[in-house]
């Protein structure tokens, strides 16, 4: 089909699937409403699609076209049979104009900016081959051999009889980070089968529609809740930060990861505070593609979870429900793990180490390495422009005002999200390496997620303080 | 969903946010870097970003000539170098698949030679040889 023609056909096939099984809580919708919900019908297909292939793959089926063709169908026709028998309710909700000129012009200005920066991210992307080697070098290639030759052992099971020699380097002729789940490869190699050929820049064309996606999937949920000109400026900050955006071309896993544990979070958020059954069903779908994206996914999203179940507290009862889909979406991941524990593919990170005081006091100048540098990368404003000092910022002025911890949760998932690398690097044999090429990219899921509740803790704060000045102005 | 800004302002406002981007974009020096390195003004090709300055031509040509099979092996015959082998590696797991690389040459059936100081290694012989790039060989190996 070409590079484009065929990065954007499978992304309108995709996103038709997550129409399909929006259908449920989308119907007798107005068109327009429908067109609101792209961006997470994107991502609901984008996720659910190469999800269930990669349950499919210990199976040893081929995951090309064919496959992808199966499996879109199914879920289509599942979502559209869904309709007559699930209710849910997207509550789609309208967002009411600005009602000051300068809260319109900063509105304005900042949808400019978002539409600015994703169009000329989308046109980038084209042009864009990954700058980071991974891509390349195994995440693409895995995708390329489940379809070729399904789920080897032989590409997977690390053997140190498969080393080569040049110079004074060994190098694996097995795929390097075997340990990681599939659904990034399985995307990737759909981008190849659609353009027809392998071409890398297909890569950063995905990456600018999930980009896309996000955008559209954040604004959606959050219209209407939060005003207009606190949520179009607080998305710009996100979009805008430098780092993201040059990741977003690197080729990597960890933007998507970012993207749908953001999200996921979100819609957890979604679901304590309003008892949203569509944002808990999102959840699922974010949860559960982005512990397929990465080894490190499961990890963050029970850690996330755990935050939110402690801040949230008081919504007790509605955590019950959450933990259960969190485990269906980990759940999804079990016909992977239950392959890699049968073709012995052990986690590059060792629960052991990790636990063993012996060996942590061995390695503490890993500590100290992983504090400092993954430190500088987490506060820098260069990188993440103004998320993470606006997150804490905001943050703190909500809790020392109300005094209640939800204040403190993106705050939470930085610290937190902070202590697990460092913990994971220092328990890690290859920790100084990893630091030093992977630093800047551990970093990101805690920060997106925290930018993601920007616009969250800005309209709480703006609404606190109106209420004051409300209230001041009645007595 | 729009405000009191009215319909000529906001048009207006647009208009001028669309002409100072494009002047940011066209700006000499430091000021178009940001979107300079978004749009990625000088196009990359197709292929990947190497390390090493590899052929790629070179390598999509073997790629076409290996076997679209399971059963296909082949051996990495280059210079002691980490980075080339390294990517020599990546590129025959991107471009080769089906077939699967081998540590041996005596277990392969076909060699990659890639600016190697000799054609072959020690031990293998050529069936027939392949030029993909400059003193750069695919060659289908003699069964043992």
């Amino acid at each position: 089909m070409g590079l484009v023609a065929g990065v954007v056909v499978l992304n309108v096939v995709l996103a038709a699937v997550g129409y399909c099984v929006l259908a449920p809580a989308l119907r007798g919708r107005s068109v327009l409403t429908y067109v609101s919900y792209g961006g997470v019908a994107l991502l609901v297909g984008t996720g659910l699609v190469p999800l269930v292939l990669e349950m499919l793959a210990p199976t040893g089926l081929h995951l090309g076209l064919g496959a992808f063709a199966a499996v879109a169908a199914a879920l289509a026709a599942a979502g559209l049979a869904a309709r007559r028998f699930v209710r849910l309710d997207a509550d789609p909700r309208r967002a009411a104009p600005p009602r000051t000129l300068s809260g319109d012009v900063v509105a304005t200005v900042a949808a400019f900016g978002i539409v600015a920066i994703l169009g000329i991210g989308l046109v980038g992307g084209f042009r864009a081959s990954p700058w980071l080697d991974d891509t390349w070098y195994f995440w693409l290639p895995k995708g390329r051999a489940l379809d070729l030759a399904g789920l080897d052992p032989r590409l997977w099971t690390p053997q140190p009889a498969l080393h080569m020699l040049f110079g004074h380097d060994y190098e694996s002729l097995t795929f390097i980070r075997p340990d990681n789940p599939l659904w990034w490869s399985i995307l990737l190699n759909l981008d190849m089968r659609f353009v027809g050929s392998v071409d890398l820049r297909a890569v950063n064309g995905e990456l600018a529609f999930l980009m896309i996606g996000f955008v559209g999937t954040a604004a959606r949920l959050l219209w209407g809740h939060v005003r207009l000109s606190i949520l179009l400026p607080a998305l710009l900050v996100l979009l805008s930060a430098p780092e993201f955006l040059r990741q977003a071309q690197g080729g990597d896993a960890d933007v998507p990861l970012a993207i749908y544990l953001a999200l996921a979070i979100l819609c957890a958020a979604g679901w304590l505070a309003l008892r949203s059954r569509f944002a808990l069903a999102l959840f699922f779908v974010f949860a559960a593609t982005a512990v397929a994206t990465k080894s490190e996914g499961v990890l963050e999203l029970v850690l996330d979870l755990a935050i939110v179940s402690v801040v949230a507290w008081r919504a007790r009862r509605a955590l019950l429900p959450l933990w259960g889909a969190a485990a269906a979406a980990v759940a999804t991941g079990i016909p992977w793990y239950a392959w890699r524990a049968a073709n012995d593919i052990p986690n590059v990170f060792s629960l052991r180490n990790a636990l063993s005081p012996s060996y942590l006091s061995h390695h503490t100048y890993l500590l100290h390495g992983g504090l400092r540098i993954l430190g500088d990368h987490l506060t820098s404003v260069r990188e993440w422009s103004l998320i993470v000092p606006l997150a804490v910022a905001l943050g703190l002025a909500g809790f020392v005002r109300e005094r209640r911890l939800p204040w403190l949760a993106p705050a939470a998932f930085l610290g937190f999200g902070y202590v697990l690398f460092v913990w994971i690097s220092w328990a890690d044999p290859e920790g100084a390496f990893r630091l030093v090429a992977s630093a800047y990219r551990y970093v990101t899921p805690p920060i997106v997620l925290a930018g993601i509740f920007l616009p969250v803790l800005g309209e709480r704060l703006a609404r606190a303080f109106s209420g004051t000045s409300r209230a001041g102005r009645g007595r | 969903m729009f405000g009191p800004l009215p319909l000529r302002a906001r048009l207006g406002l647009v208009g001028l946010l669309t002409l100072l981007t494009f002047g940011v974009a066209l700006a000499p020096g430091r000021l178009s870097s940001p979107i300079r390195k978004l749009a990625n003004y000088r196009a990359d090709t197709r292929d990947p970003i190497y390390n090493y300055p590899l052929d790629p031509r070179a390598i999509r040509r073997a790629a076409a000539i290996l076997p679209n099979s399971r059963q296909a092996t082949y051996y990495i015959h280059t210079r002691p170098e980490p980075q080339l082998g390294h990517d020599l590696i990546g590129a025959g797991l991107l471009f080769f698949l089906p077939a699967v690389p081998v540590p041996s040459p005596r277990e392969a059936q076909w060699v990659l030679s890639y600016q190697a100081p000799t054609l072959l290694p020690k031990g293998v012989r050529a069936a027939r040889t392949y030029q993909v790039g400059r003193r750069i060989y695919l060659v289908r190996l003699r069964p043992a």
